[in-house]
């Protein structure tokens, strides 16, 4: 019985090149509502494994299965929506807009998708009413939703990244080394925000970091290199583009 | 569609140069083309209406377009005259309603010397019949009174009273001037944008006056000179005209004098339908109408080219934008949709530009046009040819769009969420 599971891999296997494969899973499972720390040398795999899930990437074998469905035997355009309506994503540094104020980036993700614009409606919300109210939860100045994103710390552009991420509800957030570019305390005052917002919308939290001092405050830790059957030798050089930005 | 077209707007005010000089570009290449196309539809047309209400121009035997050129522009001469008889047997016709003579064979400075009768500045017409104006001063009356068009005033710096004498010849310089009898202006034409601007008016008389004792277009040879008070008592009617331009009673006729006059028997004449020879001559002009044509698309090509250019460019540093894009939902379908919007709004807001400045431009222009050519410049809304041409360059455009927006769509199925710094 895997009910509080929400998300399944199994037997995954995936190469960019066919006798390479540079991720090999036997079996991955992640509960709703944890906060997952997924951790992992450079080029072991992460940014693969995050494509994987966000359907940006399809394995040759195996499957995902998330929130009840298997995303492996969708089409690539369904993939794209699924993810568009379940999964929040926040990225490094500079994943704003530059040319849209704060409130346009937050409310970004509702102009494509129409199930995050309908859970904000059975809220009796509007995108703007909900992104005013994030924006209060991860401890932003109200005046911040008429700026533009140039005029943010990166702090607070990774927080107007989260609220982003949240909009809409999305049971799952990925977070890909968001904290990267912060000093400690940023870092730990981030995290703590970006939990009680989790909480809040009671969304599933993988957080993706090669900083061990992080470690601690999630629930549970993932290794990547545990888990991952391929060996690290075999990472491409050459036609492999995901791995140039572990290394940045 | 409308979450991508926000979007492409947001993202090209991000862009702000470079989407100005683009569309900048594509607007003046648009101005050009329509530009032209005005200009030549607006030649033609005055080309065309150099002379109405005219139904057969009348002359030697000759090629119709080589009539034109002579009688209508005054350009070239006439290889024959016409005998007084035969113009005075058409003034008499049943069918004639009016006749204007014209005697061509003398200038001043360069400009012709047009011998009538008062006729002409009563039945003469341009434009859309319109008939000739006097600006200042009168017909003339006298034997040598002379009426000059308005080109000759302004660059000859001629006013009423002024004295001028008459060259024999239509070269610039001319060693025969008739100096012994000069003729005195009397009245001055408002400006037409036809060849009666550059056209000095006398009466026939007047034309006769000055060749008393010429022979075989040279003084006579021990004859004494004849005074302009000596020509006055003579008998001044002349021998020949160059042309002679026919107003009928009912236009119905036209084909049946047009044959009669080609028919007639005490010596060959010519008559032309001056709309058919119109069109003939503008033919042969028509060649460098299309070549100016032809450059002003290769132009707007140019345009759309720097649009494709600059699109490109950004491709590689909106990469991350792409990146954003696909992460926050946007679809593989959507990069592309963006990208072909974009193009779409850089084609569409330079055309809009293009036109309003080709507008612009005419209005600012058209009271200088009509002081100085007498050409009223019609503003007139965009025909269908022109909405037409509008309709080609932004299809074009987004035609072009789609080697972008392609390599877009390409470029975001690769790189999915991967944020390249």
């Amino acid at each position: 019985m895997m009910s509080d599971a929400i998300i399944q891999l199994q037997a995954l296997q995936f190469a960019w090149k066919t006798d390479q494969p540079i991720l090999q899973i036997d079996e991955l499972v992640i509960k709703k509502r944890h906060k997952m720390f997924i951790k992992g040398p450079s080029g072991c795999g992460k940014t693969t494994l995050l494509a994987l899930l966000g359907g940006i990437l399809k394995p040759q074998q195996g499957q995902i299965t998330i929130l009840g469905h298997d995303i492996t035997q969708l089409s690539n355009s369904q993939r794209d929506l699924f993810r568009s309506e379940h999964i929040g994503f926040i990225f490094q540094m500079f994943n704003l807009l530059p040319y849209l104020s704060v409130l346009d980036n937050i409310t970004l993700p509702c102009r494509f998708s129409q199930k995050r614009q309908q859970r904000i409606k059975e809220k009796q919300a509007t995108p703007q009413s909900e992104a005013m109210q994030l924006v209060e939860t991860l401890g932003l100045p109200k005046g911040v939703l008429s700026k533009p994103v140039t005029e943010l710390s990166i702090g607070q552009q990774q927080r107007v990244a989260a609220a982003r991420a949240l909009i809409g509800g999305p049971e799952i957030i990925i977070a890909d080394e968001p904290t990267s570019a912060l000093d400690y305390d940023a870092r730990k005052s981030f995290l703590s925000l970006l939990f009680e917002v989790c909480d809040a919308y009671q969304a599933t939290l993988l957080f993706v970091s090669h900083d061990p001092t992080l470690e601690t405050l999630f629930d549970d830790t993932l290794s990547l290199m545990d888990i991952n059957k391929a060996t690290p030798h075999h990472f491409s050089h050459q036609g492999d583009n995901q791995q140039m930005k572990e290394v940045s | 569609m409308t979450p991508t077209l926000k979007l492409a707007w947001q993202s090209l005010l991000n862009r702000k140069i470079t989407a100005l000089l683009t569309v900048l570009a594509i607007a003046i290449s648009v101005t050009l083309l329509l530009g032209v196309e005005k200009i030549r539809t607006e030649t033609k047309r005055s080309f065309l209406s150099t002379l109405s209400g005219t139904d057969l121009v009348i002359g030697a035997r000759t090629g119709p377009v080589q009539l034109m050129l002579y009688s209508v522009f005054r350009m070239g001469n006439a290889t024959n005259n016409i005998d007084w008889k035969s113009y005075q047997h058409l003034q008499q016709h049943p069918l004639v309603k009016w006749t204007i003579p014209l005697s061509l064979g003398d200038s001043h400075q360069g400009f012709r010397v047009l011998g009538t009768d008062q006729g002409y500045f009563t039945h003469y017409q341009y434009g859309d019949h319109q008939p000739l104006k006097i600006r200042q001063g009168k017909v003339f009356a006298d034997i040598f009174d002379a009426v000059i068009g308005a080109d000759v005033a302004k660059k000859l710096g001629y006013s009423v009273g002024e004295s001028i004498v008459l060259a024999h010849g239509a070269g610039k310089t001319s060693f025969m001037k008739h100096s012994d009898k000069p003729f005195t202006v009397v009245g001055i034409l408002a400006p037409t944008g036809t060849p009666v601007d550059q056209t000095i008016h006398v009466s026939l008389a007047g034309i006769e006056a000055i060749h008393l004792g010429w022979e075989n277009g040279v003084p006579a040879m021990g004859k004494p000179r004849v005074t302009a008070e000596q020509a006055r008592q003579q008998a001044l009617e002349p021998k020949t005209i160059t042309a002679a331009l026919v107003g009928l009673k009912s236009k119905i006729t036209t084909f049946r004098l047009q044959r009669e006059i080609n028919e007639y028997k005490d010596e060959p004449l010519t008559a032309v339908l001056p709309g058919v020879a119109l069109a003939e001559l503008w033919s042969l002009l028509s060649v460098a109408e299309h070549a100016l044509l032809i450059i002003s698309a290769f132009v707007v090509a140019t345009g759309l080219i720097g649009m494709l250019t600059s699109i490109l460019m950004s491709l590689n540093e909106r990469r991350r934008e792409m990146a954003i894009l696909r992460s926050v939902g946007a679809r593989p379908v959507h990069i592309f949709s963006l990208m072909m919007t974009e193009a779409g709004l850089l084609a569409t807001i330079g055309c809009t530009l293009g036109v309003s400045l080709l507008y612009l431009l005419m209005l600012i222009t058209q009271p200088i046009i009509s002081n100085y050519y007498g050409v009223a410049l019609a503003i007139t809304p965009l025909t269908h040819y022109e909405w037409l041409l509008i309709l080609i360059i932004i299809s074009s455009a987004l035609l072009m769009g789609l080697i972008p927006a392609w390599r877009a769509y390409k470029n975001s199925l690769a790189d999915g969420m991967t944020i390249r710094v």
